[in-house]
């Protein structure tokens, strides 16, 4: 639970995060001002080290629940059985109704459901709730989906204030938000105690770092405070650090521009050494899909000797049956790796411009010329069948690579 | 539940937030020195302090819309070092 930009906050645990559809939810003011005061001031009078439990049995330990445990009895062959063990919590919460309310046991399990009646019984039903209700179902048509797979998995707003209006709806309901006199008075303690809380609150200046659980699937963020103190904080309690999380993602993930620059100075920026020695294009990049690895081509080394055995080539479906438009001598349009027709291609400097194109690979050793001639089975390079000359008809090459 | 008794009407539930409530802030108001300034020592007893406590988590079973075991029974099995504490 945190106090952050005045609101105070909890944090559940990653599983309700996802049902919930938010990394946290509020807690109304008129009950954080006094749960403030209770954690921040009086539970460390009771609390022992390293327990982090906010509701504490007078020893320190948190009030947890006891084991249930079962005991069953026989009497005069008739089957009974008693609970000797029952929750701290629920123990405590209905001794304090039965002290309002005599010889009644109201047990927490009472306020989820009693809370839910009244809320149907007086309120939500009479509200038209169907105008939305068609809506999701036709557009859980739209998108050929059903509305509870759209609730669940296309629905990505965060309900974090939506959640907090609607407590606060529930609260007004009920009648449970304290009258304005009560609640100045308790604006008036719990700002005496904020006075104080801010000014010894830890600052956090920076994220540092992030790793991801494997485990419970939640990435943590490495937080330097002022003060010089660093802690992992899960991604679900960022409450408002997301301007620092996302100044470090934007800090240590590279750009597109450069991540593309980067692609295209692969391929552009490693002409061949010698002539004999081919650095062939290393990877077919789909520009369609960024999400796409790029394919490696493995190229065996060509001699060009009768025994040379063939090049190996990994399929790409992209690319099966095509057809690839005559190869042009003359500067404009090259092919790029991909086989798309490339009417901008990247200037280069002039002493790398004869690598990156096929177009400007004309001499009988480039090694985009015979990376062609490998793909395509075209031993006879030397006689220069494929775009030989500057004037020569060009000729209309299908390139299959179905291995055959 | 109405028959059994083991259930409280809406303007009963009304009266106990209100009164769970009105005991914190007379609690909260008796200890005001504590409040507002840490280095002084709290005049309440174990007794109130204890009755503060579960006070307060009335009124979060009765305001928090009914999340129960996201809250409430969170915050009661909190994790100590990494580890749930066994009671």
């Amino acid at each position: 639970m945190v106090q952050t930009n005045g609101e105070l906050v909890y944090h559940p645990p990653p599983e309700k995060t996802t049902r919930q559809k938010s990394t946290h939810f509020s807690i109304p003011k008129h009950l954080a001002s006094p749960l403030n005061i209770w954690i921040e001031r009086y539970l460390p009078l009771f609390e022992k080290p390293d327990v982090l439990s906010i509701w504490v049995t007078q020893t320190g330990t948190p009030m947890g629940q006891f084991k249930t445990i079962t005991l069953y009895f026989f009497f005069d062959n008739k089957f009974s059985c008693k609970h000797t063990g029952v929750s701290r919590v629920t123990n405590l919460v209905a001794d304090t109704v039965a002290a309002m309310f005599p010889g009644r046991r109201i047990t927490p399990t009472f306020f989820r459901r009693g809370i839910v009646t009244y809320l149907v019984k007086n309120k939500l039903n009479h509200e038209d709730l169907g105008s939305f209700d068609a809506w999701v179902k036709k557009h859980a048509a739209l998108i050929n989906t059903s509305p509870a797979v759209l609730h669940a998995h296309y629905d990505r707003f965060s309900m974090a204030l939506l959640n907090s209006q609607s407590l606060q709806h529930v609260n007004d309901s009920l009648k449970f938000t304290p009258e304005p006199a009560l609640q100045k008075t308790m604006d008036e303690l719990s700002g005496l105690h904020n006075l104080v809380s801010e000014a010894n609150k830890a600052v956090a200046t920076k994220v540092l770092d992030h790793k991801y659980d494997v485990l419970s699937r939640s990435p943590s963020f490495l937080v330097l405070y002022q003060g010089g103190e660093q802690k992992w904080v899960p991604l679900n309690q960022m409450h408002g650090l997301e301007a620092l999380a996302n100044e470090y993602r934007a800090s240590t993930t590279p750009t597109p521009n450069k991540k593309k620059k980067k692609k295209k100075d692969t391929v552009a920026s490693k002409p061949p050494t010698s002539s004999n020695q081919i650095k062939p294009l290393p990877f077919l990049i789909d520009d369609d899909d960024d999400f796409a690895p790029p394919k490696l081509l493995k190229l065996v080394q060509p001699t060009f000797t009768s025994t040379e055995p063939p090049v190996t080539v990994i399929p790409n479906p992209s690319l099966r049956d095509c057809t690839i438009p005559p190869v042009s001598v003359s500067p404009q349009p090259s092919l790029n790796p991909s086989g798309h027709s490339n009417s901008n291609p990247p200037v280069l400097p002039s002493h790398q411009q004869n690598t990156n194109t096929l177009s400007s690979s004309r001499t009988p050793d480039s090694p985009m010329r015979r990376m062609f001639a490998n793909i395509f089975g075209k031993r006879k390079h030397e006689d220069g069948e494929i775009g030989e000359e500057e004037g020569q008809p060009k000729k209309k090459i299908c390139l299959s690579l179905s291995g055959k | 539940m109405y028959v059994l008794g083991l259930w409280l009407n809406e303007d009963e539930l009304f009266r106990l937030n209100q009164a769970a409530y009105r005991r914190v802030i007379e609690v909260l108001e008796s200890d005001r020195e504590f409040v507002s300034d840490p280095s002084s020592s709290s005049k309440l007893s174990g007794e109130d302090k204890s009755q503060l406590m579960a006070d307060l988590l009335l009124l979060c079973f009765m305001n928090l819309g009914g999340q129960r075991r996201e809250f409430i029974m969170g915050m009661t099995k909190e994790v100590s070092l990494g580890h749930t504490i066994s009671q």
